[in-house]
């Protein structure tokens, strides 16, 4: 058996160790701008004869993650609030109007990551509450967020057909928010429309390496 | 006359109610676009697309039903004006 010199194997290890130190510490830069239009919010929101529910596919933002410490997660997500979609062309006009949520003054909806508390870690999945500013119709307000990570390592390639490498990230979450709190007709139609919206998100974001 | 308009507002009642069951006799608001759910298979997220199709619901159905009485009830309400 060939003898390796102690010099090299001590100045291998320090190397090792160090570039395992850099890659393994380091939060991953996911990004969640989606060409396949799988990356969606849906709201809904109860009326009488049927509740009007539909959905934005204009999702974009980066989310910093590390698989080893999720409660280091940062980022933004911002929704296109002119990709928002009803089935009905009237309603959707009503909708991205002035009198509701004014896409054309107000086209972006975000959500940036304030504070992040692990609830449980399992082999599936990684349940966290987030704390973060969400904006909307331009108010501003800081709501706690249940979430649900699923992180897919090197599935990335599966996704693009073998164009690219890396991880992903998936992240559900549903909330509730008052519509009152963000200027959509604050205490009007209540008979006609639910005060509050439900919101529901599922998106993907990939790091390629 | 009348009995021509009898049956106007009888094709129109009929007509409508076939459209209505057509479309799958939707009980709420009528749509122009319906959204089908598909899945990622990788990441397995149930995303909605939309396909543009007319489903005809309950609005359509009432403002059929009302445009038929007022044509069927039209004649009469002329000859009281008169």
């Amino acid at each position: 058996m060939k003898k390796i010199p102690l010099k090299k194997l001590i100045v291998f290890i320090i190397f090792s160790s160090f570039a395992n130190y850099y890659t393994a510490a380091k939060p991953a830069s996911f990004n969640f701008k989606d060409p396949k239009g799988v990356n969606h919010a849906t709201f809904n929101l109860d009326a009488p004869l049927e509740s009007i529910s539909g959905s934005a596919s204009g999702v974009s933002g980066m989310v910093l993650f590390d698989p080893k410490d999720p409660e280091k997660l940062s980022g933004k997500i911002t929704i296109d609030a002119r990709t928002l979609t009803v089935p009905n062309d009237s309603m959707q006009k009503h909708l991205h109007g002035s009198q509701w949520l004014d896409t054309n003054k107000y086209p972006s909806i975000t959500f940036t990551v304030n504070k992040v508390s692990v609830v449980s870690i399992s082999k599936k999945n990684i349940k966290l509450q987030i704390t973060g500013t969400f904006t909307l119709k331009g108010n501003i307000k800081e709501i706690i967020v249940p979430v649900e990570l699923v992180y897919l390592p090197k599935k990335l390639a599966v996704r693009s057909n073998g164009k690219m490498k890396g991880d992903l990230l998936v992240i559900r979450s549903q909330f509730t928010i008052d519509r009152s709190d963000f200027s959509i007709k604050p205490g009007q139609h209540l008979d006609k429309v639910s005060p509050s919206i439900d919101i529901k998100l599922a998106i993907a974001g990939y790091f390629e390496k | 006359m009348k009995k021509s308009i009898r049956y106007l507002s009888l094709f129109i009642i009929i007509t409508s109610l076939f459209l209505w069951i057509a479309t799958g006799a939707h009980t709420g608001w009528s749509k122009n676009r319906i959204a089908i759910e598909r899945i990622d298979p990788v990441t397995e997220i149930a995303y909605p697309v939309y396909q543009e199709k007319w489903v005809f619901g309950v609005d359509f159905l009432v403002v059929s039903i009302l445009c038929s009485l007022i044509i069927r009830i039209l004649p009469n309400l002329i000859k009281v004006i008169k």
